[in-house]
């Protein structure tokens, strides 16, 4: 999923950073200046990337309900299927590391029976529900898609470089870390926060998504750009929104390249700041004039108003997956 | 977050040339500057009608050396700009009745294929970022009124004699957009939005008594 083609590096290299050199990035907006405004936070009330990028419910109230009235919810299904299927990428792609280390150039076979070898973690529980029949499904379709560029990208290495061993086998076929553990409390965020993927070297942030593509998606991988920018003190720029969806029994990848420009960081700056400051002084944002169907809170806020509920565009959005695994709430 | 200003009619000072059905807020660019640089300046003079600011010392010292800037330009080349070619316009009035917004260029350098605008700015402070939405807004202007594309505009420092370009990407017009909707959201909604996170700027802010919160 995470792997561009040809095109879309030559798109980042020559049609989006030549951009970012003539209008590089204001100072004020980098991560590492986390201790001034405005990116130094105003309360101290911890939230997530997902919880700040997530604009779901145009009024903010689905943080409300969940921070100030402690209110948990049980996840759709869009978003459980969702949740399965970010797994079974990030557990392929951990498998196949592991295997390269291990068996370093003789590891392609072993590569080539993970899409029918490994099992994700998702996989061994066990809930039979309605659900599952399809989810199944497409679970099998992910592993089998990423098992086989995997082997295509090992491949390729080894037939450049005869003699590689296992670490350089591993950072050149697969440059990516995945389910990366950030401590976000620099920008008033939480201590636990988890990036789908960080591609190396170029330290682009990546995010997956299994349902319909949104505008503000890219204030997730914006807010993860400013979080490794005060963590590590150099410059994050490119994120990538990875969109997967399955048409007639296969698998169909668009990937959003963009800049991590001075307008997304104003942006999340903004939503953190209404966010946390709805967390903090318990203010009720209330009801938007339309409610996304998909929205776990749905019978919280319209118990009965299903007129104001946004018709299905699509397939139940499974990129409300964030919440069901959300980033470690700190102890208030 | 930004609010999203609510439908129909926004009461006041109204743009005559708006749809009948979309009475836009009426604002002018120097309005996108300031709420960039804080958001309750604008809400202030539109919304609150507080008495408007008077000509500090430091302005007219400012409008003087623009002035000056202008004369001199006149008799530059563009090379400051790293251009070859180009017609210049001084003190040009843009206006848009579609954005509902308005103001006062220094310069504009008009090119057969795009238009640039250009702002002189009398400081050695590095280009901010309202500066940038300025320059983007006149951008939205000049690309409507010359029907030719604004990819880049130009901020002029006067005392170092050095101009800096700004890159006009969508995400820039998006976001100067955004900032229209905000102003006009703020007063339509009549809600005092949150002011600058950098109070450094409130020391000198003629608002300050108005602010309340502020120390």
């Amino acid at each position: 999923m995470y792997f561009a083609s040809t095109e879309e590096q030559r798109w980042v290299q020559r049609g989006l950073l030549p951009d970012l050199r003539r209008q590089p990035v204001a100072e004020e907006l980098r991560g590492w200046n986390w201790d001034r405004p405005p990116l130094r936070s105003i309360y101290d009330r911890p939230l997530g990337v997902y919880e700040v990028a997530g604009k779901y419910c145009p009024t903010g109230r689905d943080v409300f309900l969940r921070r100030v009235q402690q209110l948990k919810t049980v996840p759709n299904v869009g978003m459980r299927e969702g949740q399965r299927l970010h797994r079974v990428v990030a557990d392929v792609l951990t498998e196949a590391k592991r295997l390269i280390y291990v068996h370093g150039q003789a590891s392609v076979p072993f590569l080539e029976a993970l899409a029918s070898g490994v099992r994700s973690r998702d996989e061994d529980d066990a809930r039979p529900t309605e659900e599952d029949d399809l989810s199944a499904t497409k679970v099998r379709a992910v592993r089998a898609f990423e098992s086989r560029r995997i082997v295509e990208r090992v491949e390729a290495v080894l037939a450049r470089q005869p003699h590689i061993q296992a670490d350089g086998l591993a950072m050149l076929a697969l440059p990516v870390s995945v389910e990366m553990k950030l401590d976000g409390r620099f920008l008033g965020l939480s201590e636990h926060l988890a990036a789908d993927g960080i591609s190396f070297p170029d330290t682009a942030v990546l995010d997956l998504k299994f349902g319909l593509r949104e505008p503000f998606h890219r204030l997730t991988t914006t807010g993860y750009a400013l979080v490794l920018e005060s963590l590590f003190e150099r410059p994050v720029d490119v994120g990538c929104v990875v969109y997967a969806r399955f048409m007639n029994g296969r698998i169909v990848v668009e990937r959003d390249f963009h800049l991590i420009g001075d307008e997304l960081r104003q942006m999340f700056v903004e939503e953190r700041d209404e966010k946390v400051r709805l967390v903090a002084e318990e203010l009720d944002p209330g009801l938007p004039a339309v409610c996304p169907r998909s929205c776990p809170y749905l019978r919280t806020c319209r118990p009965a108003d299903q007129g104001r509920v946004e018709p299905l565009r699509g397939p139940m959005s499974a990129n409300l997956v964030d919440a069901a695994q959300p980033e470690a709430v700190a102890a208030h | 977050m930004i609010p999203t200003p609510p439908a129909g009619t926004v009461p006041g000072n109204a743009s005559g040339g708006a749809s009948a059905d979309r009475l836009l807020l009426d604002l002018a660019v120097s309005d996108v500057r300031q709420h960039v640089y804080c958001p309750r300046i604008p809400y202030f003079r539109l919304g609150a009608r507080l008495p408007h600011r008077y000509v500090t010392g430091a302005m007219q010292e400012g409008i003087l050396e623009h002035q000056r800037t202008e004369a001199l330009e006149q008799r530059r080349g563009l090379r400051a700009y790293g251009l070859s070619d180009g017609e210049r316009s001084f003190d040009v009035r843009l206006r848009s009745e579609r954005l509902a917004l308005g103001g006062r260029l220094d310069m504009l350098i008009s090119r057969s294929s795009e238009a640039i605008p250009v702002e002189f700015k009398n400081t050695r402070a590095a280009l901010g970022l309202h500066h940038k939405y300025q320059l983007a807004a006149y951008a939205l202007l000049a690309e409507e009124q010359l029907a030719r594309p604004a990819r880049r505009a130009f901020v002029y420092f006067i005392p170092l004699k050095h101009a800096q370009v700004v890159e006009i990407t969508s995400a820039v017009r998006a976001y100067t957009k955004r900032v229209l909707n905000a102003i006009r959201a703020s007063v339509a909604g009549e809600q005092m939005p949150d002011g600058t996170r950098i109070l450094e700027r409130c020391r000198v802010c003629e608002f300050l008594p108005y602010c309340n919160d502020r120390w």
